[in-house]
């Protein structure tokens, strides 16, 4: 009974739409029909988007950025995460200073950071320029593009990662530790067979985290590249998008939105299934 | 104190401050107000300025809500669908106005032409006329002109003595003026893909002869003279312009332009003033105009419109006729304002004050727009964007030396060839092949 509120707050906010997107997937409709009956086409919708070449190519760039960030991010983040888990002064005030970048809004971040690796403008050409004499264009070919809004994605997100793994370190038990350090293992040592078995549940959660919130990537593809150029970086979310607010298409769109979501369900649970369930078993 | 006392004492004192507040509300009689929805743009800015003018003539206030292009489609149209309007005038982007001319959102404008001969449609220069202005399917007017954005060529004066005529010798030009080694380059371009990719590449199609359409909407864009316009366009961005303009968007280009690292920029022909301002720009004084080398332009125009929705229609109509009038546009462009009428391009104040007016008109006369008035105007340009880019990624392939110069044609070609076929689906779909459909002038023919 006194379930009830909360139950239908969650169907009111959670299913209603996504039944609304499922119906609306399955018919003709335009948002700049007005007064239109929605019209009945059954399949039509998924018939289009499982047999366009461009939504696939999406879901590759999709799958490539989301590895490639949440590689790269998690490296860093976990490098720092060990780095600052140690006691030394000042330690505080490093702390504070990494989580900066996760405070500021994606579009602000993709806005920068285009001006930053502006080739001629920019800090980082610049730096490149005057130590090794080669003018580099990060957005100039369709491989440095996709690089490039890894590394931006990476640099904004690091800090999310930072975060998670270090409440892990600092959750660990000392008794192992000190048992390590009496029977003389090195640092090595102890890192190898210490603390990643400990670690191994937090890190496939964050990674896991990281994975999902890189698959619903747009803000940073919408302000550096709009996906370009050619295809080379338009991720599944700027292509809904597109098809369903620029184009007015919410039919397509929403069935592609479901397609997206299958997907990333899919991934999900194959996931939680393998990896999880594992890093808790080992 | 008891209940029986407070209870009415409280319920006497609520009324008592209700009452007096309602009178004195209706007393006051608040002014009659109207909301605008515009881009956050210097031209914004410039009627921004003027407004007090409007607001003591008429004694209706003005608010005006800006917003950055991106949004400005989404939110058009969830004010368009609600049942309660919010903005009594919007401006609207040539590429939108067709489709939101059928879905009925836009209030048609020929009574209040009628009623208002000062406003002399006649005055509108044709090519922005039939951008915004009448639409062709029912002859009614759904939107009047506010400013033109057709692309122009910037040249530095102390370092091009004849703008170039054509694109040849506009490349040509652009590659003596390059030197990687002192950065500095021919052109600043701006080959982003979306909006940009189009603005710019489709004056070398213009220029080499190609279309989008032809007269009866069929897509032509797969032409060979549109394959050898973006091949040359490839070239010019790869050769001549600075390394990533690929990605760059009008910021980028142009702040490279006024810091002094480019000789020429195809832009927005009023970009000529930003360029010579000092404030702005670090090369001020150095900057003159000249038509897109090709004779066409590309034209896209904003224009006044009011939503079928609009809660104050009548205080709407009132600033239409005030904001569209030649005396208003005449003071706004003694500011900056990029004009659209003849007579405000020759008007002898505004040339004294701004002596590249001709140039301008010449610019804008000779403009063909981004898109004719169909409803599918926005997924056109997108698609001619996606493809555009794709192109010129094969002539970084050719300089590259991967492929031939034939071999990346022919890529181009395919390219092209995938973008008529999407734009023939997309405007079969939209209905308009079932029936003989011809489009107007400067489209089709006159």
């Amino acid at each position: 009974m006194f379930l009830l509120p909360s139950l239908a707050l969650l169907v009111g906010i959670g299913l209603a739409p996504f039944f609304y997107v499922l119906i609306l997937s399955f018919h003709r409709y335009r948002l700049t029909w007005s007064d239109r009956p929605w019209e009945f086409v059954g399949l039509d919708n998924y018939r289009y988007v499982m047999n366009w070449e461009r939504f696939w190519d999406a879901a590759w760039n999709t799958i490539v950025f989301a590895v490639g960030t949440t590689l790269l991010s998690f490296a860093v983040g976990f490098a720092l995460a060990l780095f600052l888990s140690q006691r030394f002064r000042g330690r505080g005030i490093l702390r504070a200073l990494v989580i900066i970048p996760l405070l500021i809004p994606p579009v602000s971040v993709g806005l920068m950071w285009r001006f930053i690796l502006h080739p001629l403008l920019g800090l980082v050409p610049w730096i490149i320029k005057s130590v090794t004499g080669v003018t580099v264009s990060f957005f100039e070919t369709p491989a440095m593009a996709m690089f490039s809004l890894i590394l931006i994605d990476a640099w904004e997100w690091f800090p999310f990662m930072f975060l998670v793994l270090l409440a892990g370190l600092e959750s660990l038990p000392r008794e192992p530790y000190e048992a390590a350090y009496v029977d003389g293992a090195n640092r090595y040592q102890i890192f190898r067979h210490i603390t990643l078995p400990l670690m191994r549940p937090v890190i496939a959660v964050a990674v896991l985290l990281k994975f999902l919130i890189s698959l619903k990537v747009y803000d940073i593809i919408y302000t550096v590249t709009t996906g370009g150029p050619g295809t080379a970086t338009e991720t599944l979310s700027y292509l809904i998008y597109r098809q369903t607010f620029a184009y007015f298409w919410v039919d397509r769109g929403s069935a592609m939105a479901l397609v997206y979501e299958y997907l990333i369900i899919l991934f999900a649970v194959l996931f939680v299934k393998y990896a999880l369930v594992k890093a808790r078993a080992g | 104190m008891n209940t029986k006392v407070v209870v009415p004492t409280v319920v006497a004192i609520i009324v008592i401050v209700a009452a007096v507040l309602l009178l004195t509300r209706g007393g006051e009689q608040a002014p009659t107000t109207i909301r605008l929805y515009m881009e956050d743009m210097v031209e914004t800015a410039y009627l921004e300025k003027l407004l007090p003018e409007f607001e003591q003539q008429t004694g209706i206030k003005v608010v005006i809500e800006k917003a950055s292009y991106e949004v400005m489609r989404e939110k058009l149209i969830s004010v368009f669908k609600s049942s309660e309007g919010y903005y009594d005038v919007i401006i609207v982007d040539n590429p939108w106005v067709a489709e939101f001319a059928e879905a009925g959102w836009l209030v048609p404008l020929d009574d209040f032409l009628a009623e208002n001969p000062q406003l002399n449609v006649d005055d509108y220069l044709t090519s922005l006329w039939w951008t915004v202005g009448k639409y062709w399917k029912d002859g009614k007017v759904y939107m009047l002109p506010w400013y033109n954005y057709a692309l122009a060529l910037m040249y530095r004066t102390d370092l091009v003595n004849t703008p170039p005529r054509d694109w040849a010798e506009f490349y040509s030009l652009a590659k003596q003026l390059t030197d990687p080694q002192k950065d500095f380059y021919g052109v600043a371009a701006q080959a982003r893909r979306g909006y940009k990719v189009v603005e710019e590449g489709l004056n070398y199609v213009y220029g080499f002869g190609g279309r989008v359409f032809d007269a009866s909407l069929r897509p032509v864009i797969n032409s060979s003279q549109a394959v050898e316009a973006l091949f040359l366009y490839g070239r010019v961005v790869f050769e001549t312009a600075p390394p990533g303009a690929i990605n760059w968007e009008f910021d980028e280009a142009f702040q490279a332009a006024q810091s002094g690292k480019a000789a020429m920029m195809i832009t927005y022909n009023w970009m000529i003033g930003a360029l010579n301002n000092p404030e702005q720009s670090q090369t001020a004084g150095k900057w003159m105009v000249a038509p897109v080398p090709g004779g066409y332009a590309v034209l896209g125009a904003w224009g006044w419109a009011i939503p079928h929705n609009a809660p104050n229609k009548e205080a709407a109509f009132k600033f239409l006729a005030w904001v569209a009038s030649p005396e208003t546009e005449k003071k706004l462009a003694l500011m900056g304002h990029a004009p659209v009428r003849k007579s405000t391009f020759l008007d002898p104040e505004v040339n004294q004050k701004y002596p590249y007016m001709k140039t301008l008109l010449e610019v804008v006369d000779n403009s063909l727009p981004i898109v004719p008035p169909v409803t599918v105007g926005e997924q056109i340009v997108h698609i001619l964007g996606q493809y555009f880019s794709e192109s010129l990624l094969h002539v970084k392939d050719f300089e590259e030396g991967k492929i031939s110069e034939a071999e990346a044609k022919a890529l181009i070609k395919q390219e092209l060839d995938k973008a008529a076929q999407e734009i023939y689906e997309l405007m079969k779909t939209e209905g308009y092949y079932e029936q003989q459909v011809q489009l107007p002038p400067p489209w089709g023919p006159g």
